[in-house]
């Protein structure tokens, strides 16, 4: 049975490549989950993540012709979604550094409540307060598993800033958490 | 260990960054002092929660009509390799030279594959769109060829005789598999492995004449055709 | 007597032919992780990341080229040679060094240059006709194509794409993720830690030897080349082995099994440790080869 569902979405990618939007816009369907979760969380805004994964998607379809494989197109995907948020904060001025959580985050969380548990609720929240640098290491280690020496790369820092950040991040989650 | 060094190492212990020496000095640490384990069990719950945040969240809206606006046309596949940039060298008259031997081994393959084209399409297991790819590459190397043999410079280069030497011999190892594919299909039709195969080589040979002609500087928008 | 040395010396320079090499030498400011692309046609290319916000070319051009082309437009910095049109364009050769901002991305075509990164951990993009080209990868991604000229890659990467005509493939203690792809030309993999591979080739031969993860995925297929997988330390996977008319060896026990009466070939599917890695190796006519490490 998995083995059926891989082989749709290489025939997905295929199409896709070729200039099929109908299949693109399968593939849209099939991630525009993860990535608007990833976003999401590396924003913690749901506008600018909406105006995003447009981009991340934009991106990919013109990216589409560079994917040669077929069992990695997810990866590729998130990293790309990941170096497409990186690459707009570089272009837009960066907000303040202490960011409380904004009216949206509320309106967000309530609206989402089936899917959390009170604890997740509670981290989604939380995360949204951290300043912009140790989130980011937090979502890319903690929630989506990334190594330092990938997360240095993506960031433009150094694998030692990348642990620092994560760090500073899970001492202040504890500290807004407890 | 002071508690303060305990602390500090706490993330790098829960990471398995710490040395076998100072993961058995933190074990032994973590047995005596009920705080610090208190710490840790906090952190290793960050952590889970951390993990069990759902992989995925719905846009509060369809995102897809904004995407699908955005789209380009892409009737043709290039290889993101190339931007398109108005001063390639491929445009150099030399860089040329060395490209078109190059373009009529594609011409001359290209003749060749025709004839038996419709036969591979009927004893494949998929209907694979090996037709309008080869259509594609066709109408684009007719177009990168009108221009690049109009300005072959007939002085030879080193480059384009051995490029056209190894692309001959590798599409005829290809072209081998292929027929060895097929005629193992004849003893043994029935054989999706064998099926399977047969279209990989295809998309490998497909794979090779496009990625010659992304060489060749073909898009749409090169300047180097006046007219579409 | 100083004045007559001093016009003597310019007298010289003035008649010494005029077919000496050109030398470059310029440096721009430039974004710390913008984009460089870099088009020349043959001779040398050396690329060298810094901690600088400059670009920094020198070397010297052939004869045949007129001047070198260095521009900054934003992020992006592009670097190309002058042809002057017309015929006998012999010595066209640009033999640079390149230093870029370490976080730079490039994207490199050439006829035949030789092709040497070190130190760039932005995503690399080279193409080439028969250039070799070197890496040694510093976190960034790869994808490197080229028809006859040899890869090899060292060092830490993300996602890597190879892909090759004639030249042959070869990735030394990598850590990252693989796929290489060659007509003829033969994949060694060695000394690498990597989460997933997937190699191909038609008539070269495959050979991969490195530690296997345990949610990792290792596809080799070469269709009458032989492959070989190596595995070391302990290994928890899922192995598929299949061939249509090749021969299948493994160290780890089991032997193949025919897979119909019709055809010669044989297949072997065996689990080791708890399974949970992929592997799948697949050949035409090319022997497979499983062996301990």
């Amino acid at each position: 049975m998995p083995e059926v569902a891989v082989r749709t979405e290489a025939t997905l990618i295929s199409s896709a490549q070729r200039g099929d939007r109908g299949a693109f816009e399968q593939i849209y369907r099939l991630h525009v989950g993860r990535v608007y979760a990833i976003c999401l969380r590396l924003e913690a805004d749901e506008r600018r993540a909406e105006e995003l994964t447009q981009d991340v998607f934009v991106r990919v379809w013109n990216k589409m012709g560079s994917f040669r494989g077929k069992s990695q197109f997810s990866s590729w995907l998130y990293r790309l979604a990941v170096n497409v948020v990186m690459e707009d904060r570089r272009t837009r001025v960066r907000r303040s550094r202490n960011e409380t959580p904004s009216e949206d985050a509320v309106t967000y969380a309530s609206g989402h409540v089936g899917r959390h548990t009170d604890a997740s609720l509670d981290l989604e929240l939380a995360l949204r307060t951290l300043p912009s640098g140790a989130r980011d290491v937090f979502v890319l280690y903690d929630v989506e598993g990334y190594k330092h020496e990938e997360i240095a790369a993506m960031m433009g820092i150094t694998t030692g800033g990348s642990k620092a950040q994560l760090h500073r991040a899970r001492k202040l989650l504890r500290e807004v958490l407890k | 260990m002071k508690h303060d060094d305990v602390l500090n190492k706490l993330n790098e212990y829960l990471d398995g960054e710490l040395s076998p020496a100072e993961s058995a000095r933190m074990n032994a640490h973590l047995e005596a002092c009920p705080d610090c384990r208190a710490e840790l069990e906090a952190l290793r719950e960050l952590m889970r929660k951390a993990r069990d945040l759902p992989a995925s969240v719905q846009p509060g809206r369809d995102l897809w009509p904004g995407i699908a606006a955005r789209l380009e046309d892409r009737s043709v596949v290039t290889g993101d390799f190339r931007r398109k940039r108005t001063f390639s060298f491929w445009h150099n008259r030399s860089a040329l030279a060395a490209a078109a031997t190059v373009v009529l081994i594609i011409l001359s393959v290209l003749g060749s594959l025709r004839p038996w084209e419709q036969e591979v399409i009927s004893s494949a297991t998929e209907q694979i769109t090996v037709i309008s790819t080869f259509a594609h590459i066709d109408r684009a190397s007719d177009r990168v060829s009108r221009n690049i043999l109009t300005r072959f410079d007939r002085h030879g280069n080193v480059a384009a005789m051995e490029a056209n030497d190894v692309l001959t011999r590798n599409i005829g190892i290809i072209d081998g598999a292929i027929a060895d594919i097929r005629s193992a299909l004849q003893t043994d039709p029935t054989n999706t492995r064998l099926a399977q195969m047969l279209r990989s080589e295809y998309q490998r040979k497909m794979d090779l004449l496009r990625t010659v002609a992304d060489l060749l500087g073909d898009d749409t928008d090169t300047g180097m055709n006046p007219t579409t | 007597m100083k004045s007559t040395i001093i016009m003597l010396l310019c007298l010289t320079v003035m008649v010494l032919p005029a077919f000496a090499d050109k030398n470059v030498d310029e440096t721009k400011s430039a974004a710390s992780d913008g984009t460089v692309s870099i088009d020349i046609l043959a001779g040398s290319i050396t690329v060298i990341g810094w901690d600088k916000k400059e670009v920094k070319v020198t070397g010297t051009l052939g004869d045949d080229i007129e001047r070198l082309e260095f521009d900054v437009d934003g992020d992006d910095t592009e670097i190309s040679v002058k042809i002057p049109d017309g015929r006998g364009n012999r010595d066209v050769d640009a033999d640079l060094e390149i230093h870029v901002p370490q976080r730079s991305s490039l994207e490199i075509q050439t006829v035949s240059a030789s092709i040497d990164i070190d130190k760039v951990s932005g995503d690399i993009e080279a193409q080439t006709v028969s250039g070799s080209v070197e890496l040694i990868g510093k976190g960034g991604s790869a994808e490197i194509a080229t028809v006859s000229g040899s890869i090899e890659l060292k060092g830490s990467l993300g996602s890597v794409e190879l892909a090759s005509v004639s030249g042959g493939i070869e990735v030394t203690g990598v850590t990252g993720v693989v796929e290489a792809a060659t007509t003829s030309g033969s994949i060694v993999i060695e000394d690498s830690d990597l989460e997933q591979v997937e190699l191909e080739s038609v008539s070269g031969s495959v050979e991969y030897s490195g530690p296997i993860h345990d949610s990792g995925s290792y596809e080799l297929n070469s269709f009458s080349g032989t492959v070989k997988l190596t595995m070391s330390g302990s290994v928890n996977a899922s192995i598929d082995l299949e061939s249509f008319s090749g021969s299948i060896e493994n160290d780890f026990g089991k032997k193949p099994e025919r897979t119909s009466k019709m055809a010669p070939g044989s297949s072997l599917s065996f689990t080791l440790g708890n399974g949970s890695a992929d592997i799948s190796i697949e050949t035409f006519s090319g022997s497979i080869h499983l062996m301990k490490g």
